[in-house]
């Protein structure tokens, strides 16, 4: 895995077309027509931002999977996102905890 | 979820574990809780782009656990909201945690990297929580008339990053455990021009959520947890089931289509949005490859095309069922990074709404050549046709008060196979309202002096196009500053199945009579009154869509102008772009081309000369005879290619009022039809 890398600013491009890139994955077969040109890329679905793995051949989709850092994916990220909430940021998730605690109790 | 596209009774109940009558109640019922939010909202909105043009959407997401939220019910308003909601509601809450938020929590984010459309639009995301647990998210988005920065209205064409552009706001808890939280609040007034305006907006939005909390919080009173999700996973299964339905009645194989932008506002370069589409096995994949990087201009979106492309097969495969994110779940979408539908950081995205439509229109037409030719639309006008007017208002009684109002009044959408284009309405992508008047008039120094459509504007076609309405704005106190939200202006809307290009967008700026009167009649001013601002004008200086030059004798070359100053008393006449025509408008119900030339849409001369229908100046009756003659010397000539149908325009253009109203010395007025009877 590569080291974190700020997703703030990017360059502009200097393709003047641009394309997205699918990623072979080696050894993988297609379980529904037997091809092995299986890839993986950036897609978005009905949740947002995805990795795909699909066959090539006839678009059977082997795995759908949340991005991981080495994507970049979707092309912004912060770099808050992985921190702990603060106190005031759950302070009303803590209210309601404490009161089904009570509650039990 | 492959299958048919109907379940039977049993069916239902086995999967769902709920009767299908109940199941079909809690579908409408989650649709009706979003009615009720958009009642709320529009009686209690400041901003006119809300209140007036229903630029804002109400939402029920469906909480899925790790896998995030679906939409499950959306109800009127701006037509995108119910495509990048979705995707929104999963990035805020993902960003967040679900975990993290409480009852009366709400966060607010207006990030276009995180799914919203434009920083203007800020859009509130509020769990619904039953028995102590998070079972829905409501959101709505709403558009606040400024949103800060330098550009009043926050539409700043002239922005190359998107610090020019206003506030962006991240995830953050704008209310908590039901109270507004105060910094939050502080943060967006104190960086906005109309501080109160927006105080007035977000509690109206707030006041949102609470109906739609009460709704469906009775809702699930009545029914119980275990009904009310099982009824919204019926009511999402059912929309993927429709829609597959749909794909898999298409040929397996890949379909391509193309789109350009006039330019990006900075630059004189055309943009092209390119796509294609893969059809196999009830899905589809739709790859943005091909599409020309992200421009310096403010013409970049961020990511919400990757859901915005869905309006095109909603359209065309699928028009009638109410919408949600079941829809979604035939569609990959494949963008590639740095291309000009999904721009990277800190590019800008003002002009946002021209991508919008564009991409739109790229969609109607990769979808509508999937399909049988009954079910095709030609391309509508491509432009948002909006106008962001702002200032300070210095009429007597509001000296200082800052101002900011939306100005949109429709265009003309492409030609069908069954009829003609819808005239005056927002494009596909939106479908919002028009401004109304007297409110723009009572909320800011201008005067509308005229909406009119222009003569011999429609795309011609066996169904021509609908037609555009054109704006012509005043300044009635000092100075007011407009940013235009506009594109086609140079290349034409074409037709489809044989049918004719519409007319592209205009400005100019209008000389008044000295009696403060504007020469116009059916939308035309003589050119001796009209001073360009943009357009294609051929060496004559008439407005000429299909021979003239972009921007010659025009003070731009560019319709996205930004702060565009009109002082008081100067008038401004914006023409829309129209779309194209379906069909021979050879073959046109000659009884509908003499309907448009008695309503004084259409000029008796372009009647014979684009429709081939001879009417008797002066009866406007149908001539037979000379119709039937007409027609058949003009389709001989167009199969042997000597005639084409011109793009639509008024040709030619008077120069004089005395042309204009009386013709010039070879003939009656170009314009005058019942008059002239």
């Amino acid at each position: 895995m590569r080291s974190w890398v700020q997703r703030y600013y990017f360059p502009r491009p200097t393709e003047l077309r641009l394309t997205v890139e699918r990623t072979k994955v080696e050894g993988a077969k297609c379980p529904a027509c037997g091809s092995d040109d299986v890839r993986r890329y950036p897609i978005a679905n009905e949740h947002g931002a995805r990795m795909a793995t699909k066959c090539q051949a006839c678009l059977h989709v082997l795995k759908i999977e949340r991005p991981g850092p080495d994507d970049i994916w979707p092309p912004f990220r912060s770099v808050t996102y992985d921190w702990e909430p603060s106190l005031a940021e759950r302070a009303s998730r803590e209210l309601l905890l404490r009161s089904q605690k009570e509650q039990k109790e | 979820m492959a299958g048919t596209e109907f379940m039977t009774a049993k069916e239902v109940e086995g999967q769902y574990g709920v009767d299908l009558v109940t199941a079909e109640t809690l579908r409408a019922g989650l649709i009706e809780v979003t009615r009720h939010m958009y009642r709320a909202l529009k009686r209690s909105a400041f901003s006119n782009a809300v209140r007036e043009l229903q630029d804002f959407g109400v939402c029920v997401h469906l909480v899925e656990g790790d896998d995030g939220t679906e939409l499950v019910s959306i109800t009127e308003g701006c037509t995108h909201f119910a495509f990048t909601q979705p995707h929104m509601s999963n990035f805020v809450i993902d960003e967040w945690g679900i975990d993290n938020l409480g009852p009366g929590d709400t966060l607010i984010c207006n990030d276009p990297w995180r799914g919203s459309i434009h920083m203007p639009d800020v859009n509130l995301f509020r769990p619904v929580f039953w028995k102590g647990e998070p079972l829905f998210v409501l959101s709505d988005a709403s558009h606040l008339i400024d949103i800060g920065g330098p550009v009043a209205g926050g539409f700043n064409n002239a922005a190359t990053e998107f610090y020019a552009e206003g506030l962006r706001i991240p995830p953050m808890l704008i209310t908590s455990g039901d109270k507004p939280v105060r910094s939050t609040m502080a943060l967006i007034l104190e960086n906005t021009r109309t501080p109160m305006h927006n105080l007035g907006d977000l509690r109206a939005l707030f006041g949102t959520m609470k109906v739609g909390e009460e709704r469906l919080l009775a809702l699930l009173e009545r029914y119980g947890k275990e009904k009310v999700i099982a009824g919204s996973r019926y009511t999402l299964d059912l929309a993927e089931r429709r829609m597959r339905a749909a794909i898999e009645a298409i040929p397996d194989g890949v379909y391509e289509a193309e789109e350009w932008i006039d330019d990006d506002g900075l630059g004189d370069e055309p943009l092209r949005l390119h796509a294609s589409a893969r059809v196999a096995g009830g899905a589809v994949e739709i790859d943005f490859s091909g599409t020309d990087r992200q421009p310096l201009g403010s013409l970049t979106t961020c990511w919400e095309e990757t859901n915005r492309v869905l309006v095109g097969p909603k359209m065309i495969l699928d028009p009638n069922h109410p919408m949600n994110s079941g829809m979604f779940r035939a569609f990959h979408v494949l963008a590639p990074a740095g291309c000009a539908m999904m721009g990277l950081p800190p590019t800008s995205n003002s002009q946002h709404t021209e991508m919008g439509t564009k991409i739109c229109a790229l969609s109607v037409k990769l979808f509508g050549s999937m399909v049988d030719k009954s079910r095709a639309v030609a391309a509508d006008g491509g432009t948002t046709h909006a106008y962001i007017v702002g200032g300070i208002d210095n009429r007597p009684g509001r000296e200082g008060t800052p101002f900011g109002l939306v100005v949109a009044e429709g265009i003309g959408w492409g030609g069908t196979a069954v009829q003609d284009g819808i005239s005056f309405c927002g494009p596909p992508i939106y479908g919002i309202s028009s401004s109304v008047v007297e409110l723009m008039e009572r909320d800011g120094p201008i005067a509308i002096r005229g909406i009119d459509l222009v003569m011999d504007g429609a795309g011609a076609g066996q169904f021509r196009s609908g037609y555009s309405n054109t704006v012509l704005i005043e300044c009635t106190n000092g100075v007011v500053y407009l940013s235009m939200v506009l594109d086609s202006g140079r290349f034409v809307r074409e037709g489809s199945g044989g049918g004719g290009s519409g007319m592209t967008s205009y400005m100019f700026k209008v000389k008044k009579n000295p009696d403060n009167s504007i020469p116009i009649v059916n939308g035309i001013i003589p050119l001796d009154h009209l001073e360009p601002l943009v357009g294609k004008f051929n060496e004559r200086g008439e407005p000429d869509p299909e021979n003239g030059e972009w921007g010659r004798g025009a003070q731009f070359r560019t319709t996205k102008l930004t702060g565009y100053p009109l002082h008081e008393g100067e008038v401004l006449l914006i023409i829309a772009a129209t779309g194209g025509g379906y069909g021979n408008p050879l073959e046109r119900d000659p009884r509908l081309v003499r309907s448009d030339v008695w309503n004084e849409r259409m000029s008796v001369s372009a009647a014979e000369r684009i429709y081939g229908v001879v009417l008797g100046h002066k009866t406007l009756e149908i001539d037979e005879n000379a119709t039937a003659e007409t027609r058949e010397r003009m389709n001989v000539q167009q199969q042997r290619h000597e005639w084409k149908i011109p793009v639509s325009v008024l040709d030619p253009w008077p120069k004089t009022w005395q042309e204009l109203v009386q013709g010039d010395a070879a003939g009656s007025s170009p314009v005058a039809t019942a008059g002239a009877a």
